[in-house]
């Protein structure tokens, strides 16, 4: 099922030097179930595009539609609450909480209305988080464990879009494959529409589909 | 949401927390304190300026003497609050031997002034307005013997009151509460001196620590107020008398007085080479310095705090914002609004803005007291009657130690700065202007006697009505029937009589065809009094004639009625109206010393269009 269309969307950034087309007239639509890879150099505009479609920014030109619904006319910081989950390569857990209120932060944020606890504790472990870690501060765990917290994080308040800005950059390959593989399943087994910016060649390939990016023009491959 | 999130990250991130409360709480503490000490020091250079009593004094110069003439010329200037002055009176004395506690003999009244002074000595008299000023006794020399209930500071202002020298007691077994004769040498009255006798009550004897001297260096002492009206009335600007003081101590308004005070003074005539005025506030000088010093550093402190401890606050609260900053951008990212994060960090700073800036508060209050009472144990403890005051000795340098300035001591606190001036009293010196009025109340009980002092039938048993005496400097200005040039002009005119002015409604107003004034009589309680007129002495109201003289002995004064008063503001009704020289005699006279009051030359002033 379709679910988020971008049409014909730019973006510039005003510098000192003058406008950056980072986004050009880019196209594209994401359904539910399926695996997205964005590809493409550094610099080539892909976290501006997950931004958009974020909704953390508005495009200059075109519009992105969650839904068929515009994001302009939505409110986004609710859309982002309650529909999209983000995943970043730095993980950006908050060092004060442990591992379960991080998770259980987003939940509060979306207004969950069940137990956010259990719920918290249930993504936890589908993520492989051990119970007797859920109460460790979220510093004292390791990379690959933190961007699973991450993961877990994001996809708690039950999103159908998950947006990961270059999840495994900082991971060895066998935890990236770990995030890949979490993040498949949420697709294949859960029907998430998962959105994945990489320039690993590895965690492409796992992808149902690729797009590149290349100067600000996004392609299918 | 937002308050919980900002407790738990407070909770949770205990050294920032710490930290930054610790840094809004030391440079408050620091602000306050030096703030507070600060408006401390302000407060305390006010307070010592209007508490602090400035002295100049008249002393004498190798050789010479101080008059009472020379008082004369101090007191003409309006820079003057109070007056104290101790008087050698050379020519007044407690005799020894009988006449000590009888009036003379009528029949023995020795004629001859020579004879008198053949009487046996019994003792010198000095008046002083304020025994506690008086050297011997501020110095400790002298002290009041034990069990003698009075203290020198309380021997103030009252009348007809002795304080007597051990030794006078001892040797004719005198003690508190007898009844002591004063015997007066009035000068310029003939040329051959008139002598008067007065009683006085004992209410203190005094010992001295050194009893070398000879007795006659002991003397008995007395009021000024008292002495002033035994002495004929000499008000101090009138006198001509060579009466020697030991020496007068003036209350200025303040430290730029003194300027003036003399300038005045010396345009009056005051012989400066025979004389001196001298102005030792050095303590006052002291503290003054001391506490600007104090002032000087509490305001570096606080400017210093204020401009870098601002400047690291502001540094350290951009820094807090900054490190959150990822912490914002993910908020952002899972949905908080923008304002939702800058209303949690506002909360977070908040809470320890108000933890720390209360607790600062508080603390820099301790501080500052702390700070102040460290001030007081110390420096100002030393300040206080400057050491070299404090060292000098009394009796050598004279001119130099001011009465005052060993006992002023000055405590310095945020709210409560005091300075503990003695609590001395001053008969204070009201000097009304061309344009304003003196004035002063008693109320005495009066009785009525009939025309030209010859009592009317019944008066013995008379009863006596409480009325109140208004004194003014200038009856004229209160409207009376009978101007003061107008009495002065009449060929009855007296100027040892007292005259007063009832109101246009009283009964004891003057009528047409009326030949003699009509008198009153002043008792100075309700008990009964004897009064002796031309020799024949009459008891009114109460207990039976005890003794007689020559004179009014017992606390009774008449007054003519000269005229009437128009009721006002100051006087109407069963009010008496009088001049205040007037009431300065009719208070001789009584010898008022009812508890608590106390003699004031003029009570208070007020400007003459009040009374329009
Ligand atoms: N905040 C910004 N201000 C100005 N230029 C920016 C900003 N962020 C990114 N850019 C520029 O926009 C282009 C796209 O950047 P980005 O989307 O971050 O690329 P990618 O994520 O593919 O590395 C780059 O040329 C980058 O320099
Ligand atoms: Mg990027």
């Amino acid at each position: 099922m379709k679910i988020l269309d971008l049409n014909g969307i730019s973006y510039d950034y005003t510098t000192k030097a003058g406008k950056v087309h980072a986004l050009k007239e880019a196209t594209a639509s994401f359904e539910t179930g399926v695996v997205y890879a964005i590809v493409g150099r550094s610099g080539s505009g892909k976290s501006t595009l997950m931004s958009l479609m974020a909704g953390l920014d508005v495009p200059r030109d075109g519009d992105v539609r969650y839904r068929g619904e515009s994001l302009l006319s939505m409110d986004r910081d609710r859309y982002r609450r309650e529909h999209v989950g983000m995943i970043f390569q730095s993980y950006y857990l908050l060092p004060q909480l442990t591992a379960v209120e991080n998770v259980e932060l987003s939940l509060e944020l979306a207004n969950y209305r069940g137990n956010k606890r259990a719920r918290a504790e249930e993504m936890l472990t589908l993520v492989g988080i051990r119970r007797e870690q859920f109460r460790k501060r979220s510093t004292q765990f390791s990379g690959g464990e933190q961007q699973r917290i991450a993961v877990a994080r994001a996809i708690a308040a039950d999103p159908e879009l998950i947006l990961a800005d270059e999840p495994t950059g900082n991971l060895d390959n066998e935890n990236s494959m770990n995030i890949v593989e979490i993040l498949t399943e949420l697709a294949h087994r859960y029907g998430k529409c998962v959105i994945i910016i990489t320039h690993a060649a590895e965690v492409a390939e796992r992808a149902d589909r690729v797009l590149r990016m290349d100067d600000g023009y996004l392609r299918a491959e | 949401m937002l308050i919980k999130f900002a407790f738990r990250n407070l909770r949770r991130l205990p050294w920032r927390t710490v930290l930054y409360s610790s840094a809004v709480f030391l440079v408050i503490l620091a602000m306050t304190a030096s703030l507070l000490v600060l408006c401390a020091c302000e407060n305390a250079r006010t307070t010592l300026e209007e508490e602090y009593m400035f002295v100049a004094s008249l002393v004498h110069r190798p050789n010479t003497n101080v008059y009472m003439s020379d008082v004369g010329l101090c007191t003409q200037g309006n820079e003057i609050l109070g007056i104290n002055l101790a008087m050698a009176e050379g020519q007044a004395v407690i005799p020894g031997g009988v006449h000590m506690t009888e009036y003379p003999d009528e029949d023995n009244m020795p004629s001859e002034p020579s004879a008198l002074y053949m009487e046996p000595f019994g003792c010198n008299l000095f008046a002083v307005e304020n025994l506690s000023m008086v050297y011997p006794f501020f110095t400790g020399e002298y002290t009041i013997r034990e069990g003698t209930g009075l203290t020198a500071e309380g021997y103030t202002g009252e009348r007809a009151e002795l304080v007597i020298p051990w030794w006078l007691a001892d040797q004719y077994g005198i003690g508190v509460g007898d009844t002591v004769m004063r015997r007066y040498n009035h000068y310029g009255h003939n040329n051959n001196g008139h002598y008067s006798y007065r009683e006085c009550t004992v209410v203190g004897i005094y010992e001295a620590k050194n009893k070398s001297a000879s007795p006659d260096s002991y003397p008995a002492y007395m009021t000024v107020g008292r002495a002033e009206r035994d002495y004929d009335n000499f008000f101090i600007p009138r006198t001509v008398t060579p009466i020697v003081l030991d020496r007068v101590d003036f209350v200025l308004r303040g430290r730029d007085s003194f300027g003036t005070f003399v300038k005045t003074a010396e345009a009056n005539g005051l012989a400066l080479d025979r004389v001196d005025l001298v102005f030792n506030n050095a303590t006052y000088d002291t503290l003054l310095a001391e506490l600007d010093s104090i002032r000087t550093v509490a305001l570096f402190v606080f400017l210093t705090v204020l401009t870098v401890g601002l400047g690291v606050l502001i540094f350290f609260t951009v820094l807090l914002c900054h490190t959150r900053e990822r912490e914002r951008r993910l908020l952002v990212s899972l949905g908080m609004t923008r304002g939702g994060v800058c209303r949690m960090l506002a909360w977070e700073l908040a809470v320890m803005l108000l933890v720390a800036v209360t607790l600062g508060l508080g603390v820099g209050y301790l501080a500052a007291e702390g700070v102040c009472s460290y001030v007081n144990g110390s420096v100002l403890a030393r300040a206080s009657a400057s050491q070299r005051v404090r060292n000098l000795s009394s009796d050598e340098a004279f001119d130099e130690t001011m009465p005052l300035e060993k006992r002023i001591e000055l405590s310095v606190s945020v709210f409560d700065t005091t300075v503990s001036a003695s609590a001395l009293y001053f008969n204070s010196m009201c000097l009304p202007d061309e344009n304003e009025l003196g004035i002063s109340r008693l109320t005495l009980p009066f009785i009525e006697t009939g025309e030209n002092g010859y009592p009317r039938e019944g008066i013995e048993n008379g009863v006596w009505h409480p009325t109140t005496i208004v004194a003014v400097t200038d009856p004229d200005a209160v409207g009376v029937s009978v101007s003061t040039e107008a009495l002065r002009a009449r060929a009855d005119y007296n100027p040892y009589s007292i005259y007063m002015y009832v109101s246009e409604s009283s009964p004891f107003a003057p009528k047409d065809g009326d030949d003699g004034l009509l008198r009153l009589y002043f008792g100075k309680d309700m008990q009964g009094c004897v009064s002796v007129v031309d020799d024949f002495a009459i008891r009114l109201g109460g207990e039976p004639l005890v003794r007689y003289g020559r004179e009014n002995v017992a606390g009774i004064v008449a007054a003519y009625v000269i005229g009437t008063y128009r009721d006002n503001a100051l006087c109407s009704g069963e009010d008496v109206l009088i001049c205040m020289e007037d009431y300065h005699d009719m208070f001789e006279a009584l010898s008022v010393d009812f508890g608590g009051f106390r003699f004031e030359r003029i009570g208070h002033i007020i400007n003459k269009e009040e009374l329009q």
